[in-house]
């Protein structure tokens, strides 16, 4: 699952949202680092949205604009919460062993003796 | 509307033409409280997700059809532009006999049945794309009729009779290929209409500037353009090398007939074998696998 998708997934964990603030929410998650164009997002909830992990909740119109709010499905959530299991395992390959010796790069006579 | 939303809806266009009704508003809402205040357009990143987001939408509408589907599309526009291309030539005839009455077309039939096979032809044309299957039917056979006509009232003077049977082949193709459930895309007569215009127009502008490369530039446009779409929609490519095909293997049959030794050496049929094995290719890939 890319960053964008997985951050996309993580917004809607709390409840139904519309786009921008799925933009807002993503963005606040991830510290600033996923920072969702408009036309990705559209993109992304597409394919989402095919794929049964994510669904239309409610259809309201704002200022004379149609404005929809998507929520997390139960394919979604349990998508969402494999991939974090995934990503805590890859870390924890990291975070779990303790430091060996640090490899020091040869120069160059070493290298070529 | 404001200067902002104006150029957010210029951008939309990226989008094919149902995802915009669909979806067009929300997407404008979503870009218009996305772009900080006071700016008269969009981020430049904004920019280029929609128009990225826009393209993966137009691949993304021919994915849900089959090989075969998307195949008989495909070559449906090819006919198309075939016979668009012949209806632009009787037509031709029929106005330059009309401007000069004492000349003799290039080639071709002259007068009326010009005027009722071209038009014929584009009522047919039309019809593969507006019409019901009746329609179609309807059209196309009196498009036949007008194209045999033509050929039998020409026949005494001589003319090409691959061209001609060709042009037969091309009506009874649009029949069959034609009025199925999956219709073509609506914006690709607007391809059809490119095409039938890039031979003419040169003529039409060389009476007013001699531009000696402006034909051959447009055709080159076209078939750079169909190849770079590839990776979008496969589909035009092999609509071109269909049409490619259909103008070379009349000329190929008749070198053929009359003994000609270097019959084969045709670099249109060659041009077309290219495109239509990488299109096919791409296609293939960009249609839905059955089980």
């Amino acid at each position: 699952m890319r960053e964008p998708t997985y951050f996309v997934l993580a917004a809607l964990l709390a409840g139904p949202l519309h786009g921008y603030a799925i933009i807002k929410r993503a963005d606040e998650l991830s510290n600033g680092r996923v920072r969702l164009a408009t036309g990705t997002l559209y993109t992304a909830l597409d394919r989402l949205t095919a794929e049964g992990y994510v669904a239309l909740v409610s259809e309201q119109v704002v200022s004379g604009r149609i404005r929809r709010s998507y929520g997390l499905t139960d394919e979604g959530s349990a998508a969402l919460r494999a991939e974090a299991q995934r990503m805590a395992e890859a870390a924890r390959l990291v975070t779990d062993v303790a430091p060996g010796p640090r490899t020091t790069r040869l120069g160059r006579k070493a290298r070529t003796a | 509307m404001t200067k902002l939303e104006r150029r957010c809806r210029v951008l939309l266009v990226a989008y094919p033409a149902a995802y915009r009704r669909d979806r067009g508003e929300e997407i404008i809402a979503t870009l218009l409280e996305a772009t900080p205040e006071g700016r008269k357009r969009p981020l430049i990143r904004d920019i280029l997700a929609l128009v990225v987001g826009g393209l993966k939408a137009r691949a993304a509408q021919h994915r849900r059809l089959s090989t075969a589907a998307n195949l008989r599309l495909a070559m449906l526009l090819g006919v198309a532009i075939y016979l668009g291309l012949a209806a632009a030539g009787y037509l031709d005839d029929f106005v330059y006999t009309g401007i000069r009455p004492l000349a003799a077309p290039l080639f071709g039939p002259s007068g009326w049945p010009a005027l009722l096979a071209g038009l014929l032809l584009l009522a047919a044309v039309l019809a593969a794309w507006l019409g019901r299957r009746a329609a179609i039917m309807a059209t196309a056979l009196a498009a036949g009729a007008a194209v045999i006509y033509v050929g039998l009232s020409e026949a005494a003077v001589g003319f090409s009779l691959g061209r001609f049977l060709c042009q037969l082949l091309c009506v009874a193709a649009l029949i069959l290929l034609a009025g199925r459930p999956e219709r073509p895309a609506r914006a690709w007569l607007w391809l059809v209409g490119v095409i039938v215009a890039a031979p003419i127009l040169p003529g039409f502008i060389q009476r007013f500037i001699y531009w000696p490369y402006l034909g051959a530039g447009l055709v080159l446009c076209v078939l750079i353009g169909a190849v770079a779409w590839i990776g979008i929609d496969a589909r035009p490519a092999v609509a071109l090398a269909t049409y490619l095909m259909l103008f070379a293997v009349p000329v190929m049959l008749e070198n053929l007939a009359t003994g000609a030794s270097n019959w084969f050496d045709n670099p249109s049929a060659l041009v077309a074998a290219v495109i239509a094995a990488l299109a096919i290719w791409r296609l293939r890939r960009q249609s839905v696998r059955l089980q």
